[in-house]
């Protein structure tokens, strides 16, 4: 374009009318500023702040990192950036540096304005300072408050005075990477780190691989099987690199990102407090799951800050590079490429931006962010490299760098495959588990409902167990149903009598027993729709008087499909049968029972109901052993004073003849329950032997007995 | 047995047995230090000539006696253990088969600089240097002094330690003119390893300036010799590539076999079929792109489509391996480093687009 027509260009401009100048915006502004110039003020100082420390501490240092990875000091730069307070600025002040007016805004776009300034200078730099916060995200979102302060506090603290302490995730081994990652192939993944109950604590023995910072990092968040278990078991432990045992192996050659170590971390029995078990026993794989939801989004910003960096080089290169007597940045084809690579790059960050503003994070946005951000990242590069020609190859130049790097960005934190998958399950996973339903029951009309949409992701990974009345993917799933419940005291006698002989006892309280019954709606599960009234005494084991071993002996449980019926029996030993099953509710009350034998209802609170949470554990007996089964479920019960209860008697019957010889049948219940949503998830029992016995999975002996099939 | 299938068996052996086990040392790339050697095996193999012997020289790569199928097969199974030996043996033969045109004693190493780097000019530059946008080309000035309207070229070059002569495409009164610097030593530069692939070629950087040298050829005698020399040095390059390619899918799909994930081996995972699919596709496709056609705008055309599928196959080959294919050890990312030096450098897709496309608007004027 000539300097005559830019004259008259902008003549044409100032032609325009006032109101019309003022809905153009010509000032000039790069592409960053006006990205930039889309957040609020502390995000857009913040991302200022974190490009000029990139600036002046990255940049010198990228290409000698790069060259000879293990020949340069990183932890002078670890040290200047932990002063700095990029280490910290997760944190809010006055324990981290995170100012109070950056962290409203969600902390992954925080985190993704962050790490892309970083890479933009250099990727594996950048992972150096970022995977810090990976390592910690199970802290983070594990729910413990008491954990994350003990841990993160002193460690932010130590890192504030310029002594970086750093944290590291390890969940890759050597003969399991993608399959930990992905739900349908950690079923039969092979897990060799293994934790071991000693006294104290935990023993971690096994292998870990492409650790990110486990050279340099202080602590690593670790998931391990427990021992004699499967990926089901899969349980967090904060591990301190100082503990005897644990040992940095091998540090990987990579193709890029090379400042930042993969290295393999060796457990040589090592000892881990009890106290370091970071969420709950078996809850690794939901805390892996949530903490690669949170963590694909800023992998996504690595892969556009990397992409912006080779575009920076090819842009620089094009301007400097003169070919046939003009600067290549003014020949049309490098215009077209550059143009190209502008229009990826910000497509690419708008989409992460649009994920991170997710609170909590979505699985599917992290994964849409992660994927469409690599790949896009991806072709960014090759066509820095096709621009600049011969000069591309030449590391100096840092294109063929940016390459190198952001290839690494298609493969770590699930590869493309991966979170393609992970896309469909977090999206369709109601729908996926429906499937499985049909294909169990076809007869079943599956509601449509919403129920937990994240029932599917937390149940971990499933299994498939052989029953007489078909195959039954373990795990339950109950993702919509009703629950209504009353509770009758009863003369304790007939109780204990009718369970002498049993590994279980009553438990007595002033005297009396609790009888339980219970009648479940199920419109939509895993294993069909059906109907369920369970009879249950509340009891502990016989050598178990602790308050937390008290559960419901199962004593009678009719349901209404043979699926359920051959369920129920063969895993868990419930003592099921086929009947018919009422169910009925109005704006008034709730109803179901047995017909002809037996009637409960509960009438509806009028005002606000309190609400309780429980869990819910059963005992049942199997092949003559106790098998106790914790069913999983966060749905809040309606608490109903027993005045507004009934439990009647209506005739003669397998339940209502019990009911009767324990004294139920002029009993007023003492109170009742109910739910109208209600989720829950139904896991395999464990056999509970004598005190001192080993705890046993049930599942183990029987796949052993019956053969496993693998989810298909 | 044809020349065309000797040569191929001789590439493949030499390949097994002299090239192969360099890459056995430690380090990505190999025993660099014992490149010489290689050279030296591939003279005594037939490959590459030394000038000593006319027949042989004639039956070498690029030689005067085999066709672009037999050369270009050759350089496949070159590519597929190590693209980078088979650049250096590459640009040895182009170079040879130069000197050879243009009746110049043997020499060890001869560098030919090109005016395809850093960018290649467009087709019409390429056909007349005096024509509207030459400034894409150096120069010569009278008496043997070269100018360069940019800053150097960047030019493949054989044998790392041995004396270099250098042979020039510039621009003369006469149109295209091949010069010959019998001691180019100043203008020439060399890039040390701090480069993404081919790092067992040396790469050199060529400074056009005050330079002694000799008009060898001029005219369309130079005219045709440029394009046949950028011709052969494409097709060379795509096979290259597409002997990578080849590789990379092999490796990949051994791994898939043993790699187990989800109970069963990845290779029967969807995802990982996919991949695998496409990628032998690509490679496939590289490798069948090749004919005995040396026109200039035929090569750009295959070196275009053979690599583009070649870097396809081989960034699809390294996904399948997952972080194993993005470590050293199984090489899969030197295959990746490799095919992408292939595919941008001495002609980038995007001049190859530029002359193609000026090659089918010139049709249909015509």
């Amino acid at each position: 374009v000539s300097p005559t027509t830019i004259d008259g260009m902008h003549s044409a401009e100032r032609r325009l009318l006032p109101f019309a100048r003022i809905l153009r915006d010509q000032r000039p502004r790069g592409l960053w500023e006006l990205d930039t110039s889309t957040l609020p003020r502390p995000l857009q100082r913040y991302r200022r702040e974190l490009r000029a420390f990139a600036e002046r501490e990255l940049a010198p240092r990228r290409l000698r990192a790069d060259v000879d990875p293990d020949g340069w000091d990183k932890m002078d730069l670890l040290r200047t950036a932990a002063r700095a307070g990029v280490l910290t600025g997760w944190m809010p002040r006055p324990i981290g540096t995170g100012g109070a007016w950056t962290l409203r805004h969600p902390l992954l776009l925080v985190a993704a304005l962050r790490i892309e300034e970083l890479c933009a200078v250099c990727g594996g730099l950048g992972l150096l300072l970022g995977a810090n916060e990976l390592g910690l995200l199970p802290l983070l979102i594990g729910g413990d408050l008491t954990a994350a302060a003990r841990f993160l506090v002193p460690a932010v603290r130590k890192t504030k005075r310029g002594e970086p302490s750093l944290f590291a995730f390890a969940i890759t081994e050597p003969d399991a990477g993608s399959d930990v990652q992905d739900t349908q192939g950690a079923t039969s993944a092979r897990i060799v780190t293994r934790a071991k109950r000693v006294p104290g604590g935990w023993s971690l023995r096994g292998r870990k691989c492409f650790i990110s910072n486990g050279d340099v990092a202080d602590q690593v968040t670790v998931m391990a099987a427990l021992e004699g278990e499967g990926l089901e078991s899969w349980t967090c432990f904060l591990v301190d690199k100082g503990r005897p045992g644990f040992a940095v192996g091998r540090h990987e050659k990579k193709l890029g990102q090379r400042a930042a170590a993969a290295v393999e971390l060796v457990f040589d029995d090592v000892f881990v407090p009890a106290d370091r078990v970071i969420g709950p026993l078996r809850g690794g794989w939901a805390l892996a799951r949530a903490t690669l939801d949170a963590s694909r989004g800023p992998v996504g910003a690595i892969a556009v800050g990397i992409a912006r960096s080779a575009f920076d080089a090819a842009l620089e290169y094009a301007q400097r590079t003169v070919v046939a007597g003009r600067p290549l940045v003014e020949h049309d084809d490098v215009k077209m490429a550059l143009a190209d690579m502008l229009m990826e790059l910000t497509a690419a960050r708008a989409c992460i931006w649009h994920a991170a503003r997710f609170f909590p994070p979505r699985g599917e946005m992290a994964a849409i962010a992660k994927g469409f951000g690599a790949e896009s990242s991806w072709r960014v590069c090759t066509r820095a490299m096709e621009l600049m020609g011969d000069g591309a190859m030449l590391h100096a130049n840092r294109a063929e760098k940016a390459l190198r790097d952001v290839r690494l960005n298609q493969i770590y934190e699930g590869t493309d495959q991966i979170t393609r998958l992970a896309l469909v399950e977090a999206q369709w996973e109601r729908s996926l588990a429906r499937a499985d339903a049909r294909a169990a029951s076809p007869e079943v009309t599956v509601m449509t409902e919403s129920a937990s949409t994240r029932l599917y992701q937390s149940a971990g990974p499933r299994t498939t167990r052989r029953t007489a009345a078909g195959p039954v993917d373990l795990p339950i799933l109950y993702f919509d149903a009703s629950v209504v419940n009353v509770a009758v005291r009863v003369p304790i006698g007939p109780v204990a009598e009718l369970l002498s002989g049993r590994e279980v006892v009553p438990v007595a309280v002033r005297g009396k027993a609790t009888l339980v019954l219970t009648v479940f709606e199920y419109r939509d599960t895993t294993v069909g729709r059906y109907n369920e009234l369970s009879v249950g005494i509340v009891a502990r084991p016989r050598w178990d008087t602790r308050l937390a071993a008290t559960g419901i002996w199962v004593q009678q449980l009719p349901v209404t499909t043979e699926l359920a019926r051959a369920a129920g029996r063969e895993i868990w030993g419930y003592p099921k049968w086929v009947t018919p099953i009422e169910w009925s509710q109005d704006a008034r009350a709730i109803r179901a029972g047995l017909p002809g034998e037996l009637h409960i209802e509960v009438a509806r609170s009028t005002w606000p109901a309190p609400t309780i949470r429980m869990p819910m554990t059963t005992y049942t007996e199997l092949g003559g052993k106790l098998v106790k089964t914790v069913l999983r479920t966060r749905s809040p019960l309606h608490v109903v004073r027993g005045a507004r209860t009934w439990l009647v008697l209506a005739g003669s019957g397998q339940v209502s003849d019990l009911l009767q010889r324990l004294g139920a049948e002029r009993v007023r219940p003492a109170f009742g329950l109910y739910s109208e949503r209600f989720t829950s998830i139904l896991p395999e029992g464990d056999l509970v032997a004598g005190p001192g016995a080993r705890r046993t999975d049930v599942g183990s002996e029987q796949r052993a007995a019956a053969g496993e099939v693998s989810v298909p | 047995m044809n020349p065309s299938d000797d040569v191929v068996r001789v590439a493949r052996a030499f390949a097994a047995r002299t090239v192969a086990p360099l890459l056995q040392a430690a380090g990505s790339d190999g025993a660099l230090e014992r490149l010489p050697l290689v050279a030296r095996d591939a003279v005594a193999a037939g490959l590459i000539a030394d000038g000593r012997d006319a027949q042989a020289e004639a039956l070498a790569l690029w030689g005067a006696d085999l066709g672009i199928l037999a050369s270009c097969g050759a350089l496949v199974e070159l590519g597929a253990t190590c693209a980078g030996v088979g650049m250096a043996l590459h640009a040895h033969a182009l170079a040879a088969r130069l000197r050879l045109d243009v009746s110049l004693p043997p020499a060890t190493t001869t560098v030919v600089a090109c005016p395809i780097s850093p960018r290649c000019p467009p087709a019409s530059v390429l056909d007349d240097p005096r024509a509207e946008g030459g400034s894409w080309v150096p120069q010569s000035y009278g008496a043997g002094e070269l100018s360069s309207p940019f800053e150097a070229v960047w030019a493949f070059a054989p044998a790392p330690d041995a004396p270099f002569e250098l042979l020039a495409f510039v621009r003369g009164a006469r149109g295209w003119e091949l010069v010959h610097a019998a001691r180019p030593d100043a203008s020439i530069e060399t890039v040390g390893a701090a480069r993404l692939g081919l790092r067992a070629c040396r790469l050199l950087r060529v400074t056009p300036g005050r330079l002694e040298a000799n008009v060898v050829a001029a005219g369309d005698l130079a005219r045709r010799l440029l394009h046949d020399h950028i011709a052969r040095l494409w097709l060379g390059m795509a096979a290259l590539g597409a002997g990578t390619a080849r590789a990379a899918v092999q490796a990949a799909a051994g791994y898939a076999v043993h790699r187990r994930q989800g109970g069963s081996a990845i290779a029967r995972h969807a995802a990982v079929e996919e991949l695998l699919g496409e990628a032998a596709a690509r490679a496939a496709s590289a490798e069948q792109s090749f004919a005995e056609d040396g026109s200039l705008v035929g090569a750009a055309r295959r070196r275009l489509t053979c690599l583009a599928d070649a870097a396809l196959a081989v960034t699809q080959s390294l996904q399948v391996m997952g972080g194993n294919g993005y470590m050293e050890d199984y090489r899969m990312e030197k295959r990746l480093r490799d095919v992408e030096v292939l595919r941008t450098s001495q002609g980038s897709p995007v001049d190859l687009r530029r002359i193609v496309a000026a090659s089918l608007v010139a049709a249909v004027t015509s």
